[in-house]
């Protein structure tokens, strides 16, 4: 009996012992579900809700006349989600028709139920997609992305610059502008299941994306077009390591082309070799600086004339150098230009008298100007990188410095530097701002920002600013600028030719330069192209890069319909009538060759210390105008 | 024909109402899974359904079924019992699931092996000890119910299945002890069984890990971490009240095994803490009926069959809540009438049947009072026994 006894009172302690076990678990549970909820639930949340970013779209670029020079389309990303396929076959075979991908792999990954969502396809265009799309296939989804593209592909390229996948601005304009450019993301908070479906019938909050702005540039695409082909036509001809090409307003300081080659296409951004990518986005004309040559001598002149150092009367004596604290200046010119008036000095491109017109005015009043020109300063463009150019402290420059500085030697600008300044002397005396972007505008059409014509300085007064005009058009409509010449139209323009200072010592590298101003009374618009290095075996500005320019002025003429003045037109012919037949003068000695030329009427230019021609340009039994220049090689 | 009477109604209203529940929170925890999945948001609740009404034939055939008759059958129950667990190793009848073989299938139906295997070791157990309970107090006299679970638990652990083991362990001690098992051999059982537990657990590195996961869920919250962390959130969202019937978001495929063995998650987050605090009071409701169905069986047999099933409900109820809650490293078992599996529902349901029946041959009514009265006394209770 003492076991049944003992049978119920272990019956009755097993149910003790089961209560008193659930009675901790509902501790536990107390402490789970009331004490933990709140900070349970919050991190539960986290997962419950999908944080699906709605992508805004960039904004995008135009040139001055509306014309698109970047912009953003939409392409998808199509997805598979195994779990939802129903009939695996199905899926792949609409899927494989459309996109043209292979039946197998689309079939393999329908049935990869291991994951829950397999990427078909990337940026599959918007016209696919929507084929996808009514093909209602129950598994499939796509997602959004926007892509940048630029239709002119290869143009413009390093000012406009490009974006990273993710569309954000990576160089260029797309880089300054970035902020403006991209928009405000918007987000849709959904909930949804585990991998991320969304749940029906539930509420989701809705935050709509704000599209970027539009730029709309001071950039004109036709005049751009041209300073590129002129750049392809030098780059083909002389194979210059680099070449470059501005066109500027000079009333506003609008850039209205801005070109450097090499360049690549944008809608290709060659991202595998990042040090020659870094090298070909490199907006030459803002970031790099070069020694400007003969062309700063307008600026010199500009100087002079403003000071009065020197009147159009005075003759200056070169002997083909000039001595300075010791030094031997030389003048390119070795023999010598002889005696020669101020605006003779500016047509032969005289150093010497570019030495002494900078020694009278001495290096306080040089640096004034420089820095009222705006060299080693910045502009404050609207590009990221601006450099400033290297101007020599005043305190270390010596006489013989300042002395080369007359004729653009010992200091180093930017393209857009000088293009400026050069705008200045021709526009009455005023330094403008240059500038990319001439507004930026919402999707709905309000301007946002605007740059307006900016003043930065008075660099000289209009009357120095009309005598300089008057003696650049004497440079283009005589000899060495006569490659620029177009009949009827009124071109002033300066060519450069500079040779390269590299660990201190000269050697035989050169940037050739051509500055021009047109219509050379009134300009509206100032041309300026160099070539860095190049390797045809001509260097000399008049050869390399005048030329070019040239095209793009007569570009311009053709795209702008300027008529050309009739007075003028007759002559300016006759001046470019090629009658005189240019004879072999190769194998002649020096003294016989030049005579031959001046009796012909044409000038000529000595390369090297030789007695005898061993070549000439341009080659014999060709026609050439009456004043052209015929190189000679000892 | 015997004329079908009942003496604890109590109890059958308790389990059908606890299994219609069921199949309602089933739904709610199942229906978008089993849309997305199987394209039918009723598919679980309606072999949940098929299994309720079997598993209601079954009450009623072992209601009317005398338990004496298990004491023949004993021999078979047990035999088929282990074979059932051997089968699932024979490849075509068993199935693998999960890398595990506890499944042997028939056609379109399936059923796991250690459902039945756990009662039909009650059943021999209970009839060993009735016919032997002077022997109890001896090893040699426990030994076959000693070797008898000893042998289903291996069985069940090769599947492997180690918390159907330590289920039927748990009811084997307390099979011993209410068989009088001497205080001694009681206390070294379970200190072996403790002993072998951080053994079986460093034998599986999938079960060390979970353990790892357990101490310290957040370390790991996308791999070991992410079962039970996703109960918690489940029930942490539930609150005091509750999300309300339906609302699960924890349903949406976030909490694994949602419908099965972690239902208790999503009822705790639709219901609340209270709504848990009540389902706790039907299952105590349960027991205590269970208890007093052992009390006031006609013969040991009934008792110690009645205390058997109870304490299977018991323990699988408790080992349910407390990996729910995170109080012990995860492990599937299923909720007890609750989790949806037929098979699971089906042989409850029919443990209740005997429970049932038990209750009917019962001659004698419980009386508190008198028990207490006579508990301290040492005094017995009932006269009568077989």
């Amino acid at each position: 009996m003492n076991n049944l006894i003992s049978l119920q009172k272990r019956l009755i302690s097993v149910f003790v012992l089961i209560t008193f076990i659930f009675l901790l678990l509902l501790g536990r549970l107390f402490f789970v579900q009331v004490k933990d909820s709140k900070w349970l639930q919050a991190k539960a949340a986290e997962q419950w809700f999908r944080d699906l970013p709605l992508n805004a779209t960039r904004g995008t670029i135009e040139d001055a006349n509306g014309v698109t020079l970047a912009t953003s389309y939409s392409t998808y990303d199509i997805y598979v989600k195994p779990t939802r396929i129903k009939s695996p076959a199905t899926v792949a075979l609409s899927l494989s028709n459309i996109l043209g991908i292979d039946y197998e792999t689309i079939f393999n990954k329908a049935c990869n139920v291991k994951y829950s969502e397999v990427l078909i396809k990337q940026q599959v265009d918007a016209d696919l997609s929507k084929k996808v799309i009514s093909a209602n296939l129950e598994g499939v989804v796509l997602s959004e992305n926007s892509t940048r593209f630029y239709p002119y592909g290869d143009l413009l390229t390093q000012v406009l610059g490009y974006t990273t996948i993710d569309n954000v601005g990576q160089s260029g304009l797309e880089l300054y502008y970035n902020n403006y450019l991209k928009g405000v993301n918007g987000y849709a908070l959904e909930e949804s299941d585990v991998h991320g479906v969304k749940i029906d019938n539930t509420l989701s909050s809705y935050i709509p994306s704000v599209p970027g702005c539009n730029l709309n540039l001071t950039i004109d695409v036709n005049i751009q077009k041209l300073c590129e082909d002129a750049l392809i036509n030098l780059c083909h001809d002389h194979e210059p390591k680099s070449a470059t090409a501005i066109v500027m307003n000079p009333k506003t300081g609008e850039i209205l082309a801005m070109s450097s080659k090499p360049s690549f296409d944008l809608n290709n951004v060659p991202r595998d070799d990042i040090q020659k990518l870094m090298e070909m986005s490199k907006n030459l004309s803002v970031v790099d600086v070069y020694e400007p040559g003969s062309t700063f001598k307008v600026l010199t002149m500009a100087m002079a004339l403003e000071e009065g150092v020197s009147t159009e009367s005075e003759h200056f004596y070169d002997p083909g150098y000039r001595i300075v604290d010791g030094e031997k200046i030389k003048c390119w010119k070795l023999t010598g230009h002889g005696s020669q008036t101020l605006t003779e000095g500016l047509c032969n491109s005289c150093n010497s008298v570019f030495v002494d017109l900078s020694l009278r005015l001495g290096k306080e009043r040089l640096y004034d100007y420089y820095k009222t020109f705006g060299f080693g300063n910045l502009l404050n463009i609207d590009f990221t990188g601006e450099s400033k150019g290297i101007l020599m402290d005043i305190d270390t420059a010596k006489k013989v410095d300042y002395a080369r500085m007359g004729f653009g030697q010992a200091i180093a600008v930017t393209p857009i530097q000088l293009i400026t300044a050069i705008c200045s002397v021709v526009n009455g005396g005023n330094l403008y701002r240059p500038y990319f972007v001439k507004s930026i505008s919402d999707t709905s059409g309000n301007v946002v920002a605007k740059n307006q014509p900016t003043l930065i300085n008075k660099t000289v007064s209009s009357e120095t600013s009309e005598r300089i005009k008057t003696m650049l058009e004497a440079v283009i409509s005589q000899s060495y600028g006569i490659e620029t010449f177009i009949p009827g139209y009124r071109i002033a323009g300066k060519t450069g030719t500079s040779q390269k200072y590299e660990a201190g010592a000269i050697n035989n590298k050169y940037v050739s330069s051509f500055v021009g101003a047109f219509p050379a009374n009134d300009p509206e618009y100032v041309v300026l192209v160099i070539a860095d290095e190049p390797s045809s075996g001509h260097y000399y500005g008049s050869i390399v890069a005048t030329p070019y320019a040239k095209t793009i002025f007569e570009g311009i003429i053709k795209y702008k319909n300027i008529e050309p003045n009739g007075e003028t037109i007759e002559e300016d012919t006759a001046k470019l009538e090629k009658n005189i037949l240019l004879p072999n003068l190769v194998g002649l000695s020096i003294t016989e060759a030049c005579s031959t030329l001046t009796k012909l009427g044409l000038l000529y230019e000595i390369e090297n210390d030789g007695d005898k021609v061993v070549a000439q340009f341009t080659p014999p039994n060709t026609y050439v105008y009456k004043g052209a220049v015929i190189l000679l090689t000892t | 024909m015997k004329k079908f009477k009942l003496n604890n109604l109590i109890l059958l209203i308790l389990v059908l109402g606890l299994s219609l529940f069921g199949l309602v929170a089933i739904y709610s925890a199942s229906s978008y899974s089993a849309s997305v999945n199987y394209g039918d948001a009723f598919f679980f609740v309606k072999k949940q359904a098929v299994g309720l009404v079997i598993g209601i034939f079954a009450i009623i055939f072992f209601t009317l079924f005398d338990y004496h008759k298990f004491y023949k059958l004993r021999w078979w129950i047990i035999g088929i019992s282990v074979l059932l667990l051997v089968l699932v190793f024979i490849p075509g009848i068993g199935k693998s699931n999960y890398g595990a073989n506890r499944w042997i299938g028939f056609g379109g139906f399936s059923i796991q092996s250690s459902e039945v295997a756990k009662f039909g070791f009650v059943i021999f157990a209970s009839c060993y000890m009735s016919k032997n309970y002077e022997k109890m107090k001896t090893f040699k006299g426990m030994l076959p119910v000693l070797l008898s679970g000893g042998l289903i638990c291996f069985l069940v652990l090769l599947e492997p299945n180690l918390s159907v083991t330590l289920c039927i362990g748990c009811v084997l001690l307390l099979l011993l002890f209410i068989g009088g098992v001497k205080t001694k051999y009681f206390v070294i059982f379970l200190c072996l069984g403790l002993a072998l537990l951080p053994i079986l657990i460093i034998a599986e590195p999938y079960r060390l890990k979970r353990l790892v996961a357990f101490i310290n869920p957040w370390a790991n919250p996308l791999e070991e971490g992410f079962q039970l962390i996703q109960s918690l959130y489940s029930l942490g969202a539930g609150g005091f009240f509750g999300v309300g019937l339906f609302n699960s978001r924890q349903k949406y495929l976030f909490l694994p095994f949602s419908e099965s063995d972690f239902i208790l998650s999503i009822i705790g987050e639709e219901f609340g803490f209270f709504g848990i605090l009540i389902l706790c009071f039907v299952y105590i409701a349960i027991i205590v009926q269970g208890i007093k169905i052992a009390f006031n069986a006609s013969d040991r047999m009934g008792s110690y069959l009645a205390f058997g099933i109870t304490s299977i409900i018991g323990v699988q109820m408790l080992i349910n809540f407390a990996v729910v809650t995170g109080s012990i490293p995860p492990t599937g078992i299923p909720l007890p009438f609750v989790s949806a599996g037929g098979s699971s529902l089906v042989v409850f349901l029919s443990s209740v049947g005997i429970l049932l029946n038990i209750s009917n041959n019962s001659k004698f009514k419980f009386d508190m009072r008198k028990f207490a009265i006579n508990f301290k006394s040492n005094k017995r209770v009932k006269t009568s026994i077989k």
